[in-house]
Formats: C-alpha cells, sequence, structure tokens
C-alpha cells in the first residue's frame, strides 16, 4: 500500500487542502481530503457533497474522481497525472458548488451514493 | 506591467469583478436598441416641419453609455443613459431652447406619453429597458472645441459642459495601460471581454456606491467617482490594484485639502463643477466615509481563503446576485477547457490548474467523468 500526503491548492483562490492518496496494487486509488474537512453546504445540510463515496456518512466522504471501468483511469496509468490533477480540479468545482450550490464540473451518476468503493476497485480486491 | 506588490490571486479576483461588471452593465441588445430609439427621436427632431430641424439636431450618447461604465440600478428596472440633443447655435434663450425641443417631442402621440421634464435633460421612459435622458445643447462659442452649453431649469439659464471631453479623456485614462491581451485561446464562455481595468473600476466603484448609501441622496455622483477614478489611475492591468490606487488616492487627496473639501471638475472644461454635488448637509463626509470604507474592502479581498469566502465577501460588497453568477462562470471556465482539453496542470508546488490563461503549468488534464450522486 502506497500512502502520499501533501498540501495541494487549485487555484490561487481557492483553499489550501492537507490530502492523501492511498494506492494498493491492482486497486483503485483513492483520495481524502484531511483539513479543512469537506463540508456540507450550511443553507442545505441535508443535501450530501456530490460526487463523492461515502456521501451519506458526513466527514467520511470522499472524491469520486472518474467513471470506473470506463477506462478513465487503468492502473495502466500514472497518478501524477491522472488522479492528482482530477482531484485539483474536483476541489475548485467543490468550492463552487460550497459557494452557490451548483456542481458545475459535470459527471456521472451511480445507483448508490454509499458505495465505499468504485466497482472496477472491488473486482480487483475479489 | 502588474504591480509588483500584488500576488498571484488578484489575477483570479480580477476575473470575478470583471464578470460582476459584466454582468451589471447594459446588454448588447439593450445598447442596440437604446441606439434604435435615440435615432427615432432624432429623425423626430429633424423631420419637416419640425421647428428644431433648422437647427441641424444631432443626438450622441454621454456619460455611462459613451464611457461604457453603466451599472444596472439598485432600485429601478430602467438604467439611466445620458444623450446630448446637440443643435447648431440657436440664437435663443436657453429656457427657449428646452421648450422647443420639449414641445416638439410633445407633439408625438407616442413620446408625450412617455417624457418627463428634468432638470437639464428631457427625459424619455422605455418601460423594464432604460431612461433616454435627452440634454438640449449648442456650441459654446467661447470655450469653442468640443465645449456645449446646456439649458440648465433651476438655474434658468446655459450651464457650461464638455461631455465629448470627457469621454475623450476618460478615454485616454483607459488607455495609459491597456491590459495586456492573453494570448491563449479560450473556449465559450470567454471571460469578460477585455475591458480595461480602469472602466471596470468605475463600474464597480459606482455599484459599490448604490449598495453603501441607503440613502441615495447622499451618495456621491457618477461623474465624481469617474472623474477622481481617471485622475488617480496610474496605469496596471489589475482591477484591484486599480481600484485600491484610486481609493488610497482619493484618501491621499482628501487629507491633503482638509479642512477643505477636494475639488471635482471635468477635465475639459474646469467651469464644469462635478464637485458642487458634495454641498448637500452630511455629503462630503458620507462621501469620505464610502471612500475609507470601500478602501478597506478592496484590501481585505486579498487575504480570503477559499471561493465560498471570497463569493460571500463579494456578495456583501456588489450584490448577492451578479457574484454569484460570476462564480459560477469561473467554475463553468474550467468546465469548458476541461472538454475542450485546453486545461493545464501542474504537479510542482501546491499544484494547480489553469482556470485562467498564465496560470497552471504545461501538461493537459486528462478527460474524466466524476462518478457518483450529483
Amino acid at each position: 500500500m502506497l500512502v502520499a500526503r501533501g498540501v495541494i491548492q487549485p487555484t490561487p483562490i481557492t483553499r489550501k487542502y492537507r490530502v492523501k492518496l492511498a494506492y494498493e496494487e491492482r486497486h483503485a486509488p483513492k483520495v481524502f481530503v484531511i483539513s479543512p474537512r469537506l463540508e456540507r453546504r450550511p443553507s442545505q445540510p441535508e443535501l450530501p457533497i456530490p460526487h463523492t463515496y461515502g456521501s451519506s456518512k458526513v466527514g467520511e466522504e470522499r472524491p469520486c474522481l472518474y467513471l470506473p471501468e470506463s477506462g478513465e483511469w487503468t492502473p495502466s496509468h500514472a497518478i501524477a497525472i491522472t488522479i492528482m490533477p482530477w482531484f485539483l480540479t474536483w476541489l475548485v468545482d467543490y468550492e463552487i458548488w460550497l459557494a452557490t450550490g451548483e456542481w458545475l464540473g459535470g459527471g456521472a451518476p451511480h445507483g448508490s451514493s454509499d458505495g465505499d468503493c468504485a466497482p472496477s476497485s472491488r473486482k480487483g480486491a475479489a | 506591467m502588474a504591480a509588483p506588490s500584488y500576488p498571484q490571486v488578484t489575477e483570479h479576483i480580477d476575473f470575478l469583478l470583471a464578470e460582476v461588471a459584466a454582468i451589471l452593465q447594459l446588454t448588447g441588445e439593450q445598447h442596440q436598441l437604446a441606439v434604435q430609439h435615440y435615432g427615432a427621436v432624432a429623425e423626430y427632431l429633424s423631420a419637416q416641419g419640425s421647428p428644431v430641424a433648422r437647427f441641424d439636431p444631432l443626438i450622441y450618447p454621454q456619460g455611462s453609455m459613451a464611457l461604457e461604465t453603466t451599472v444596472r440600478p439598485l432600485r429601478q428596472e430602467e438604467y439611466d443613459l445620458d444623450l446630448v440633443c446637440q443643435l447648431l447655435r440657436t440664437g435663443l434663450d436657453a429656457m427657449s431652447v428646452y421648450n422647443m425641443v420639449y414641445a416638439r417631442l410633445m407633439s408625438h402621440n407616442t413620446y408625450a406619453t412617455m417624457v418627463e421634464k428634468k432638470n437639464r435633460c428631457i427625459r424619455i421612459n422605455y418601460a423594464h429597458d432604460f431612461h433616454l435622458d435627452i440634454i438640449p445643447a449648442e456650441p459654446d462659442a467661447t470655450r469653442g472645441g468640443t465645449a456645449i452649453l446646456v439649458p440648465d431649469r433651476s438655474l434658468v439659464s446655459w450651464t457650461p459642459s464638455n461631455p465629448k471631453g470627457f469621454v475623450g479623456w476618460f478615454r485616454g485614462r483607459c488607455a495609459i495601460l491597456k491590459r495586456a491581451a492573453k494570448a491563449e485561446a479560450v473556449p465559450s464562455p470567454t471571460p469578460a471581454a477585455q475591458k480595461p481595468a480602469l472602466t471596470i473600476a468605475v463600474q464597480l466603484m459606482k455599484r459599490r456606491r448604490d449598495l453603501f448609501f441607503s440613502d441615495a441622496t447622499l451618495a456621491p455622483r457618477s461623474v465624481v467617482l469617474t472623474t477622481l477614478a481617471g485622475e488617480l489611475f496610474q496605469g496596471t492591468e489589475s482591477v484591484v490594484a486599480t481600484l485600491a490606487q484610486i481609493l488610497a488616492g482619493i484618501q491621499r487627496r482628501v487629507m491633503r485639502e482638509a479642512p477643505n473639501r477636494i475639488v471635482v471638475c471635468n477635465p475639459t472644461n474646469g467651469d464644469e463643477r462635478f464637485c458642487e454635488s458634495f454641498d448637500g448637509p452630511g455629503r462630503y463626509e458620507a462621501f469620505k466615509q464610502f471612500v475609507e470604507q470601500f478602501g478597506r474592502e478592496v484590501q481585505g479581498l486579498l487575504s480570503l481563503e477559499g471561493i465560498p469566502q471570497l463569493e460571500e465577501r463579494l456578495g456583501v460588497l456588489f450584490g448577492g446576485e451578479p457574484v454569484r453568477k460570476a462564480v459560477k462562470s469561473y467554475g463553468a471556465l474550467q468546465k469548458a477547457k476541461r472538454d475542450a482539453g485546453t486545461l493545464k496542470f501542474t504537479g510542482a508546488g501546491l499544484g494547480g490548474v489553469s482556470v485562467l490563461p498564465g496560470s497552471g503549468g504545461t501538461r493537459p488534464v486528462p478527460p474524466n467523468t466524476y462518478f457518483g450522486a450529483a
């Protein structure tokens, strides 16, 4: 298991985030926001954060960055040039959602927003 | 040549500020409609049988429409657009000229229902879009050039003006430093048009003024703010830096002139004193307070953390609705660039993505689809 930690700031007007990336061979990489923690919109606390795994569990959300089994990411892709830039753009979209209530980053829905990991990683774990 | 003391964050705040200004200004369609309408007015004034016709009336925009500094008013739907109806020398007295133009408009079935007498202009109301404030004028033979004389009903006499000279002066001030054109091709939606920083700063000063003064009678006139902005602008491509420069400059001038008031005239006609509007009780004090507070507020923008905080703060300064739209266009811009494959990133330092040109590294962000409930 590979774990990387660091601080990232997607653009000069976003916050700086302490983040963690965990990668286990043949599993999907997982990204975590350590601090400041991801939060729901104060004016709409019943609404989960869009495009997150574990979105029903406040405090345990983590970004869903790509469509599993679509080929957008496979173990042959370098994390540094796929997962990392997607993490950056996701954080920009997250802040804009937090500010305006609108998710402008696009994306695809999945059946359950509570899935703890993407289908591709489940397969890998089997 | 951005002021070196301003960090890179200003470029991104500038984007939002330029968007806010663009959202608040007269739309392209409204501008065209106004041009059509005042063209029709000019035609009616010059038509056969019109007593005004022999003075060859020419209507042209002045003020915010000519300066491209329009700002949607807070308390009404309609923009105020100022137009000069310039005649040849009439040899008549001021009130006769005013009344001649007024009478001609009143002889028109439609205009008669839309026209309203104001102190210096004849207002034509176009509901939901704008008022056209038509100022009768004739050349000022004494001062020459673009100087004109305008009937003033409260003075019952002519008053000097030079709106064309003022527009030329302001454009010249804007051009002391053109915002550098960014080379990168940007997909739609485009960032706010590359307007000069000074023009955007004036729009934002006017907007902040509208929100700051709950009592509009205390508020400084737009022409006062525009003149001071033009005089104190030192040339920077950053809107934030321009605002900071202007507001600090006004405060220095206020201190230098104390206990007297600062004097604000038309730079192209010293006899046209804009600062008479400071005369009312409490108005100069209110003006000083406004400038001082807005100066602090602009400085404060540089130390905020995160888009939500910035959105909230800018919303207080310029209004929630235009600011929300501006923040969304920042997000829409990132998405458009992702879709077009032109968004770049860097993994160096804190990382970064090139939502705006010139930042965020060199490597393209590969295509992806966020997963999970939206």
